[in-house]
């Protein structure tokens, strides 16, 4: 797919092209969709169970957060690996961070939920109360979070100065970020260095945060189960729903602006792969803890599991878990035409999204809901769900509103011509 | 090192260049290294004359250096499929001069990984009574052990990465057999298996190394998860983890990539492969090296923490007598070498300077070493109950026996650098072909 040069395309004609980022409804559905959500929490939270409306909360501040963080680690991890093939996905995948205020506002809620929420609160912990106590936790896990999203948004504000530094339209928010920005060589160089610099940050950040996230958010609901791979289980997760969200955005973005987009087939065949290889990884990453816990067998690590995957009413859930975001997408993705193919690899993340969020709802509800004798999932949830989508959504949108992705096949040096 | 073109002409001078006959410094270093093999056998053939008895193992330290040289020799295989495979899907280039070395590293590193349970053996003559393994010779069968997923693991690394590494070598061997005389060129004529370069050859060749690639990658990670388990699996404290498996993966590829910088930064200067290997090659190397390094660290950071969490006296006393026990030296040098010194290589001026990149490199492989030795004697050594901890120092016969292994390996590598083809021209070429039929390598 070198070679085939796009050309510059200038921005005025680009808004017009552009029915993604022109209309209305993009604003105002995702938004509608935040306020039903909103409706359907407060409805839930006022009726008989308060508990299952936390629940959902947690399950998808998690979720969407995840697809942030992970969205934005692509474009962190294919800068440090110099690659050449993703620039395109690159700048699509930076528009991920405008979810992370919202995240973080979202976390700061959670604190109101913390009776619902944390079931170690009111038991005997034997000593471990001096980790599992609520104001130590919410310091540390804010904390972590802000070093997190600071450095996310510090590299995208480099990122955004180097891309808008070379388009003619600089009104608006856009002038913030090109204060003192002259686009001269050694600024540029400037530029790159430190967007070198705070990646390899935001992937430390990342590691540490979202495993202190898992620890606390996750594995500590069952407060005497434990898991060295936990951590890393999580932020592989993350990574998986990161790479799903940048096709089903990149797929949408080459849907509606065709070739202007910059993005060819391989583009989205290279974008495939990985996502196969981080399905296996994610799947591999359970599979590790599994067998280890299963052969050991020692009582205080297999409750976890037998709750889940022995009795009712998880048991069913387990593997509904285990074929959505597993089996299903692996034996698709074996298949290679198919991942270059924007409409059906949309349907496939929307599947593997549908498959992590009851995933979590399987690593969360049995500690949450202990009583539950049937599953505890219903028409608020998916509601709420909607709503924190529709928030992704418009902090997505809105994002690529004011930074368009631009098409800059043209300022790439096609692979033959480098050495 | 200044730059230079590069052409086909040239790449195939320079590596041919290395097999012309070798000077007396290198048979003088064979010999050398073959005494240490020699020591090596006669010490084993000491053991088995005497008994196991003679190495330290003991009550309740029964897995000993056998363990821990097994354990080493199959992380080092690691990164040749790391590189030759993983990084050929991943379309980095920079693989390209030094997959053929990695590879090689690689089936000599399994095979001396193999010598070790056999030397472990009490009685190593009877080692025929466990085949066919479903046997007739009423031994029980145990399908449960993760000693045997860790057999049917190892052989199948075995023998993938050797034919990995055999297939990719054909059309170097038939440009060899091309420009060889008298006997060199039967041997080639018979070992390059009729390769003429037909077109309908080349595509059967990069179907197949494709296929190779793709089945080595999920075959490497599963290969050190299963040796990972022979530990993980057992519910011995600070074993029983489930950080095991990649932990163990990422721990084996650093001490690879380790190894191939101790094996590539001198083979580079002797043979001159400084156009092919450059200065760029070795940073990337490094770079990688930064990242498996941060893997271990942060597994080893996880385990502390977990055992603290977990609130299980046995776990914690486990990993405070790790730390702060008889063999505290042996942890703190793993966490030295394998978490803090590989961040040097964040300086650049660190990782592309070729004498620290050497240094550190072996202060890894020595970091790695001891990561087996604290994981394997510190687990046995103090189990859940006191009264039978012990403690456990390798015999002589167990250091011949290693000074044997390592003088094997690299004799074994020093005798394929001066007889095969040990950069791949083939992918030389095609790293060319990409660009225009000449380009600028160099740093």
């Amino acid at each position: 797919m070198e070679g085939k040069l796009q050309p510059w395309i200038d921005m005025t004609s680009l808004k017009a092209h552009n029915p993604l980022i022109k209309g209305r409804t993009v604003v105002v559905i995702p938004l509608l969709l935040a306020v039903i959500g909103l409706a359907a929490f407060m409805v839930q939270l006022s009726g008989t169970h308060p508990d299952r409306a936390w629940q959902a909360y947690l399950i998808n501040f998690l979720l969407w957060s995840a697809v942030a963080q992970g969205g934005l680690l692509f474009s962190t991890v294919t800068r440090i690996c110099k690659a050449r093939w993703s620039k395109p996905l690159q700048d699509i995948a930076e528009s991920f961070v405008a979810f992370f205020p919202f995240s973080l506002a979202l976390f700061l809620l959670l604190f109101l939920g913390r009776e619902s929420l944390f079931p170690w609160l009111h038991h005997e912990l034997h000593g471990k109360e001096s980790w599992l106590n609520i104001p130590f936790l919410f310091s540390r896990d804010l904390i972590g979070l802000l070093i997190l999203y600071g450095l996310g948004l510090a590299y995208v504000y480099y990122a955004l100065r180097l891309r808008l530094g070379t388009t003619p339209e600089k009104g608006g928010l856009r002038a913030l970020f090109l204060r003192n920005w002259t686009g001269s060589e050694p600024e540029q160089r400037t530029c790159n260095r430190r967007m070198n610099v705070l990646a390899v940050l935001y992937i430390l950040a990342y590691t540490l945060v979202l495993t202190l996230i898992a620890f606390d958010l996750m594995m500590s609901m069952d407060p005497h189960w434990f898991s060295t791979l936990f951590g890393p289980y999580y932020f592989v997760k993350a990574f998986y729903l990161g790479l799903g969200a940048l096709i089903t955005l990149a797929a949408i973005i080459s849907l509606v602006r065709g070739e202007d987009s910059g993005l060819t087939p391989s583009h989205f065949h290279d974008l495939g792969k990985l996502f196969f290889a981080f399905c296996l990884l994610w799947a591999d990453f359970f599979y590790a803890q599994l067998l280890v816990i299963w052969y050991g067998n020692i009582s205080e690590e297999t409750t976890f599991v037998i709750t889940r995957t022995v009795f009712l009413p998880w048991k069913y859930l387990a593997w509904t878990v285990f074929i959505v975001s597993f089996v299903i997408p692996f034996l698709v993705l074996l298949n290679r035409p198919i991942k270059s193919k924007p409409i059906p690899m949309i349907i496939l993340c929307i599947v593997v999204f549908i498959g992590i969020w009851l995933e979590h709802l399987l690593l969360l509800g049995p500690a949450l809901s202990p009583q539950a004798t049937s599953l505890p999932l219903g028409l608020a949830d998916v509601l709420i769900t909607l709503g924190f989508l529709g928030l992704l959504i418009f902090a997505v949108t809105f994002f690529l509103r004011i930074f368009p992705v631009l098409n800059r096949e043209k300022s790439r040096r096609p692979e033959s011509e480098v050495g | 090192m200044g730059r230079s073109l590069l052409t086909y002409s040239e790449i195939d001078r320079t590596v041919l260049d290395t097999l012309r006959p070798a000077s007396r410094g290198y048979w003088f270093l064979i010999a050398l290294l073959a005494l240490g093999v020699l020591v090596g056998a006669v010490c084993w053939a000491y053991q088995i004359a005497v008994g196991i008895g003679v190495g330290g193992q003991n009550h309740p330290v029964a897995w000993g250096t056998y363990l821990i040289n097994f354990v080493f020799w199959v992380g080092i295989a690691h990164s040749g499929t790391l590189i030759s495979a993983i990084l050929h899907l991943f379309r980095a280039g920079w693989r390209n001069p030094i997959a053929r070395a990695a590879e090689t590293m690689t089936v000599f590193a399994v095979c001396i990984a193999g010598l070790f349970p056999f030397i472990h053996l009490g009685r190593v003559w009877m080692v025929h009574y466990m085949l066919p393994y479903p046997n007739q010779r009423t031994l029980w069968p145990n399908f449960q052990s993760p000693l045997v997923f860790d057999v049917v693991a190892i052989s199948t690394y075995l023998i993938v990465s050797s034919l990995f590494w055999y297939t990719g070598m054909l059309p170097d061997l038939a440009t060899v057999r091309d420009k060889a005389k008298g006997y060199r060129k039967k041997i080639f004529t018979l070992i390059s298996l009729g390769w003429t370069g037909r077109h309908e050859q080349w595509r059967h060749y990069l179907r197949g190394y494709l296929f190779f690639a793709a089945l080595a990658t999920p075959l490497v990670i599963s290969v050190h998860s299963v040796v990972s388990w022979d530990f993980a699996l057992g519910v011995v404290p600070g074993w029983h983890s489930t950080i095991f498996a990649p932990y163990f993966v990422a721990g084996a590829i650093h001490s690879g990539l380790a190894m191939v910088l101790t094996l590539l930064i001198p083979m580079r200067k002797i043979f001159h492969y400084e156009v092919f290997i450059t200065r760029n090659v070795l940073e990337n190397i490094a770079k990688t090296i930064v990242l498996t390094g941060l893997i271990v660290g942060y597994a080893y950071m996880i385990e502390y923490f977990l055992a603290w969490y977990s609130n299980n006296i046995v776990e914690q006393e486990s990993f405070r007598w790790r730390a702060l026990g008889e063999y505290s030296i042996q942890f703190w040098i793993m966490v030295v070498c394998n978490s803090i010194i590989p961040l040097f290589f964040f300086i650049k001026r660190i990782r592309t300077n070729l004498v620290w990149l050497f240094c550190i490199s072996i202060l890894i492989n020595i970091g790695m070493w001891f990561e087996r030795f604290v994981i394997i004697i510190g687990g046995v050594a103090h189990g859940f109950i006191p009264s039978v901890w012990g403690d456990y120092a390798p015999s002589v016969i167990e250091y011949g026996i290693m000074i044997g292994s390592f003088s094997l390996f690299f004799m074994l590598f020093l005798l394929f650098a001066k007889h095969l083809p040990s950069v791949s021209m083939t992918e030389m070429k095609e790293t060319l072909s990409k660009g225009s039929s000449q380009v600028h390598v160099g740093s």
